[in-house]
């Protein structure tokens, strides 16, 4: 080291020596051998399926039905759920007004609705919708915000119009109805006199009060924008003839609202009431009921997970699936399944709160059910759930508690879409409700 | 800071990378890892054939006898190393062959001669070393799905030695080395899996250490002006290392458990180990080597999962011709050597009825620099290992062994030299 030419001397080994290590590097290859010498005992993942979920029916005595955008209009019975009907009110706005001709002429007066695709029943069947004016003006009450399925407003008995047809919802058909001439010809002769009724949306509400739309048949229950028209036909005499109206629009969306109404008798729902409003699945032959629009929630809880925690090997739930499955034959396609239902978290209160959420990519996203249709069997059908986050947390507490999940739509169509769900628990033989925990499990 | 510190410095440093080691080593899942054969110092390349051997300049740990070879009045630094080639073949490799390589440092000695009978060694080398990685399955219990697993396995066994050699008689050297044996092996099961979003990691670590010494003794004999003779023994009387387990089981890097694991508080057996050598030099430049090492191991009574340990024994040959040039006061320097040699042993691993075979030949090519006090060696140790019988793995390796050698004057009292 003290004599630099001699250590210049020995460069060729230092070179030879570096060289090797860059040739070298640092890899490992796998080889598979060694498995059988491997105690792989300590860690496993185990899947229990067979801790039950607790289904049960909730009963919602009122729920909101205001600014639904939509219409329901129909009424139809079926074997889960008994007769559902439903009609709805809403307010028009007077129109813009303009010079009439002398010459012009009435023609006629029609409401028209278009289908917005919500639908429930037999649509092969018509139906008859009735539209009649408002006895009282459509009003909330002192420090009411809303209105309830439950709410009704008198209407003078005599309908305007009626009309029976068939509707096709899914091509955007539309309802048009013609309506008494007598109401048209009071209404174009306010327009040709300029009333001053016309002029202001108040006293014209004043005025018309509003419209009830209904059906007379039970066959089925369409939904409508709540972009309706009442349209007033006249035509003036220029050279030609030209035909001209004027659209009494929709108009004071927060007053719009829909009433709902359920006769259950017959069906095991029958027994629920505002008082006794939790059916259990055992109660009800094994299964559980949706359609929200109705106030019947399905709530599915888990009082069971605790079980898994007097296993000495269980470390922590690492994957928990919720599988739902609707009975066989309970829904087709005039009967559709919700597309869509969140998992609210909730207690004993049975109010929907947040809804559980996976991470996708990155960023938690509320669940939406997945809906898988199995169409050549149903036996796949099913809706289903990643619960491990929600599990993780119910297994912590250590107290008896009635938390569970609400399966309910989306709030957009909540309160409006009137598609069942009907399925079965886990005692249930053909449509069993499952729950699939995987844990982490070491042996100590 | 002086040139021979930072020197020592660097090999301090250099020994940390003995843990990079990265060369897949099946067998070494087995017992306490790849017991190591090689002492890495200048008998490498006569396939560490060197019980009887014994050098001035060089530390031949192989027998702790001979540090009492060593020149008076200096001491020794040393640094060897190992780079790896392996290839691999058997059934397990379903007809094709892996290849895997790696470099790491091996050895790291000083010594010094105290006095005209007593000469002193410490440093560190691998008692054993375990590396390997193959991956399975696991089934979901409950389901009939499986999860792909790594296993994954890491560590060694190394010692902390230090020899004494004391010179008794004319002719006659005996000397101790005292390890402290130390370390760990670790394997950890990897359960990656998308669908479960979940990375599973069980690390098992076995922590062991203990003592054990090694007796050696060497006769060293002129038998006339042209012919040298030498006869060693070394014997290393069976310990026990004690050992302590853990079992970490961790989800994605969340501690989940931890516990102590009793299967190995017995502890490991180490055994009765002996060997004898004998060495034979004509003219102070061709010198011939053989040994002979056995390591009773049957009687460990150790059985593991699917084999079991059975007595191992070596035998080496080894060849050395060394030039030497004679000084004006008639002191002879070496210029270089060359050495090759061959061996032949049984590992201590008997699996499936079995016993695994080691054999091999080597090479290797030193020289000493004249203008200072450094030392190179460079060799070359190509073999075989294993069989591609009963399922095993049958390994073909070329290793490429390296030592530098430093001396430098020990302080005495007489001369200050720097």
């Amino acid at each position: 080291m003290r004599n630099i030419p001699g250590v210049l001397k020995t460069a060729p080994f230092i070179v030879f020596s570096v060289t090797l290590l860059l040739a070298l590097g640092c890899q490992k290859t796998a080889i598979q051998y060694g498995e059988q010498y491997v105690d792989n005992g300590v860690t496993n993942i185990i899947l229990v399926d067979s801790i039950s979920p607790v289904v049960s029916t909730i009963y919602k005595d009122s729920v909101i039905t205001s600014q639904s955008n939509n219409l329901l209009v129909g009424s139809y019975a079926d074997t889960y759920f008994g007769k559902t009907s439903a009609h709805s009110y809403v307010q028009l706005a007077p129109p813009q007004l303009t010079d009439l001709l002398n010459n012009a002429q009435y023609d006629s007066v029609a409401l028209l609705m278009k289908c917005n695709g919500l639908y429930y029943g037999d649509t092969s069947q018509p139906v008859s919708i009735a539209v009649n004016q408002l006895a009282t003006e459509i009003k909330l009450a002192e420090g009411q915000s809303y209105f309830y399925n439950t709410t009704v407003f008198p209407v003078n008995s005599n309908p305007l119009g009626t009309r029976t047809m068939l509707l096709r919802p899914l091509t955007g058909d539309s309802a048009n109805i013609r309506l008494d001439d007598a109401k048209g010809l009071e209404l174009y002769n306010m327009i040709k006199t300029k009333s001053a009724i016309l002029k202001d949306n108040v006293q014209f509400t004043d005025y018309l009060k509003g419209l009830q739309v209904s059906a007379n048949t039970s066959n089925n229950i369409f939904g409508f924008k709540d972009s309706v028209v009442m349209r007033l036909y006249y035509h003036e005499t220029d050279i030609t003839r030209n035909n001209k109206y004027f659209d009494f629009t929709f108009y004071n969306q927060p007053l719009q609202f829909n009433h709902i109404t359920a006769d259950r008798s017959g069906t095991p729902l029958a027994g629920l009431n505002s008082q006794d409003n939790e059916l259990v699945s055992a109660a009800s032959g094994n299964v559980g009921y949706l359609q929200s629009a109705t106030g019947i929630y399905l709530k599915i809880g888990f009082p069971g997970i605790r079980k898994i925690l007097e296993r000495s090997d269980f470390i922590k739930i690492i994957k928990a699936d919720l599988i739902v499955k609707p009975l066989l034959n309970s829904y087709n396609g005039f009967n559709p399944l919700p597309p869509v239902l969140y998992a609210a978290q909730t207690d004993g209160a049975n109010e929907p709160g947040s809804s559980i959420a996976s991470a996708s990519s990155g960023s938690a996203v509320a669940e939406t059910g997945n809906l898988s249709i199995d169409a050549i069997y149903g036996s796949g059908t099913n809706y289903s759930y990643d619960v491990t986050s929600y599990l993780q947390q119910e297994i912590t507490i250590a107290a008896i508690n009635k938390n569970g999940l609400l399966l309910l739509p989306g709030t957009d169509t909540r309160f409006s879409a009137l598609n069942r769900l009907v399925i079965g628990d886990g005692q249930n033989a053909k449509n069993k409700i499952q729950l699939n925990v995987y844990y982490i499990s070491v042996n100590k | 800071m002086k040139p021979q510190s930072a020197f020592i410095a660097v090999l301090l440093l250099s020994y940390g990378s003995l843990y990079s080691q990265n060369t897949n080593s099946p067998y070494s899942i087995l017992g306490i890892g790849d017991i190591e054969t090689n002492y890495y110092n200048r008998t490498s390349c006569m396939a560490n054939t060197g019980l009887a051997y014994r050098s001035e300049k060089y530390l031949v740990n192989n027998n702790p006898a001979s540090y009492t070879a060593l020149q008076q009045q200096f001491f020794s630094f040393e640094l060897s190393g190992r780079g790896q080639f392996i290839n691999y073949t058997g059934s397990p490799l379903n007809g094709t062959s892996a290849s895997g390589k790696d470099f790491a440092i091996k050895r790291l000695s000083i010594a010094t001669k105290i006095n005209t009978w007593w000469g002193s060694s410490a440093g560190i080398l691998p008692y054993s070393t375990a590396n390997y990685e193959f991956n399975a399955v696991k089934n979901i219990q409950g389901t009939s799905a499986t999860v792909p697993v790594t296993y994954d396995g890491i560590g060694g066994v190394n010692q902390v030695y230090w020899g004494n050699a004391f010179q008794l008689f004319k002719h006659l050297s005996v000397g101790v080395n005292v390890s402290y044996l130390f370390g760990s092996l670790t394997q950890t099961e990897t359960l990656a899996t998308e669908g479960l979003q979940t990375t599973l990691t069980t690390a098992r670590q076995v922590f062991l250490k203990n003592f054990n010494f090694t007796y050696g003794a060497q006769y060293y004999l002129p038998v006339s002006k042209r012919w040298d003779v030498n006869i060693g023994g070394t014997y290393s009387p069976g310990s026990k290392l004690a050992a302590d387990a853990t079992v970490v089981v961790t989800d994605n890097s969340t501690q989940v458990s931890s516990s102590t694991d009793n299967t190995m508080a017995a502890g490991f057996k180490l055994p009765n180990a002996s060997g004898i050598g004998f060495s034979i030099t004509k003219d102070k430049k061709y010198t011939l080597n053989a040994d002979y090492k056995y390591q009773a191991w049957t009687a460990t009574n150790y059985t593991g999962l699917n084999y079991s340990l059975k007595n191992s024994n070596r035998a080496s040959l080894g060849f050395e011709v060394s030039n030497k040039k004679s000084y004006f006061n008639n002191v002879l320097f070496e210029k270089n050597y060359i050495q090759a040699g061959v061996y032949y042993g049984s590992s201590y691993l008997d699996i499936k009825g079995q016993q695994l075979q080691e054999r091999g030949f080597t090479l290797g090519y030193g020289v000493n620099s004249k203008r200072n006090l450094l030392g190179f060696c460079i060799g070359l140790d190509a073999g075989q290992r294993g069989t591609r019988q009963a399922g095993l793995i049958k390994e073909n390796y070329i290793n490429f062994t390296f030592t530098v050698s430093y001396r430098d004057f020990w302080r005495t009292k007489g001369t200050k030299y720097f």
